[in-house]
């Protein structure tokens, strides 16, 4: 097993272990933990086995795995961002709704006072 | 009658606001005036209280700072859906605005314009505010075809059917720039009013580092 290996190896249980600690601080559901675990066991699984992503990489005319990899990587990272951008751009204008309502709410009182 | 509210949203402004409700005290009779702090954290939400006493003379008070256009918001839900406020006119409260011209505004008001715009002399303008300003007013003429000069101007009024068509979500100071887009690509009626150009010798509001802001707010991003 080469250094990089074995360095991808840790990473993905290291990933695992904060997958854990989110779960316990009941941060995410149990379905959602068991996505995110699964998604590192098999991260761990092909950092082992990388030979096994050469028939993948061969059907999508990647010459190596290395380019399958980036290339699954970005489409992971792209897809988290863009959900995380709505979901975000969501909170804050239900933050920016509550504020405003809790004003407007507060000023109508001390007016019928 | 018509009912005015006079909206000035405020955020660590201490050093202007005594002197801006002291002069706008004059308008009770016509308006009523409502003050939005978005947030302050120097002490000008405690000022403000601590200096208006009368009925007419409103503070809301957002616990978060949310920008300028979250407390135009709050002021013109707070004027409409609570004094019942036929129209609104909005004003910044850091002396850029003269409170004088007010006057301009409710003369417009009677006449009855729906949406008036105060429009200040680019040429008594800081050489790179009034290219960054003569630019937006270019681009969204090239977006829309209608023109609207001084698009950064805070000081503007209009009525209850116009702010449903306006109607803006937040934002910071690039909110005059969304009110801009909503009034162009909607083809809504305005009328301008000359104002008095003041600017002080800090900086304030639009700079030409948003130059490349006005592009994508235009756009509708």
């Amino acid at each position: 097993m080469s250094l990089f290996q074995i360095a991808s190896l840790l990473f993905a249980i290291l990933m695992a272990y904060v997958v854990r600690i989110h779960y316990k601080k009941n941060l995410i559901s149990t379905s959602e933990a068991s996505l995110w675990i699964s998604m590192w066991m098999l991260f761990g699984f092909f950092s082992i086995n990388p030979a096994i992503l050469t028939g993948i990489s061969s059907i999508f005319y990647f010459e190596r795995v290395f380019d399958l990899l980036v290339v699954g990587a970005f489409m992971v990272l792209t897809t988290l961002l863009f959900f995380s951008y709505f979901k975000i751009k969501k909170m804050a204008e239900s933050i920016e709704k509550l504020v405003i309502f809790v004003a407007v709410k507060n000023a109508s009182q001390s007016q019928r006072k | 009658m018509l009912k005015i509210s006079i909206v000035i949203p405020f955020y660590n402004e201490r050093i202007h606001l005594v002197s801006v409700i002291n002069k706008i005290r004059s308008y009770q009779k016509e308006c009523e005036i409502v003050f939005v702090d978005d947030g302050s954290t120097d002490g000008s939400y405690e000022l403000v209280a601590s200096e208006i006493k009368e009925s007419k003379i409103h503070l809301l008070q957002l616990p978060v700072n949310l920008g300028k256009g979250a407390a135009l918001l709050a002021g013109c839900d707070f004027s409409f859906g609570v004094l019942g406020a036929s129209y609104v006119i909005l004003m910044d409260s850091d002396e850029q605005h003269s409170i004088e011209d007010i006057q301009i505004f409710l003369n417009r008001i009677k006449q009855g314009d729906t949406l008036i715009l105060g429009i200040r002399d680019l040429s008594e303008m800081p050489t790179l505010v009034s290219l960054v300003n003569s630019f937006a007013s270019w681009f969204l003429q090239l977006l829309s075809g209608v023109n609207i000069p001084d698009i950064p101007s805070g000081f503007k009024a209009f009525d209850k059917e116009v702010f449903k068509l306006i109607q803006w979500d937040g934002g910071k100071y690039d909110v005059e720039l969304v009110i801009a887009r909503k009034i162009a690509l909607k083809k809504i009626p305005f009328s301008t009013v000359s104002i008095r150009t003041i600017y002080h010798d800090y900086p304030r509001g639009m700079t030409a580092l948003d130059g490349l802001k006005v592009v994508f707010r235009l756009m509708g991003f």
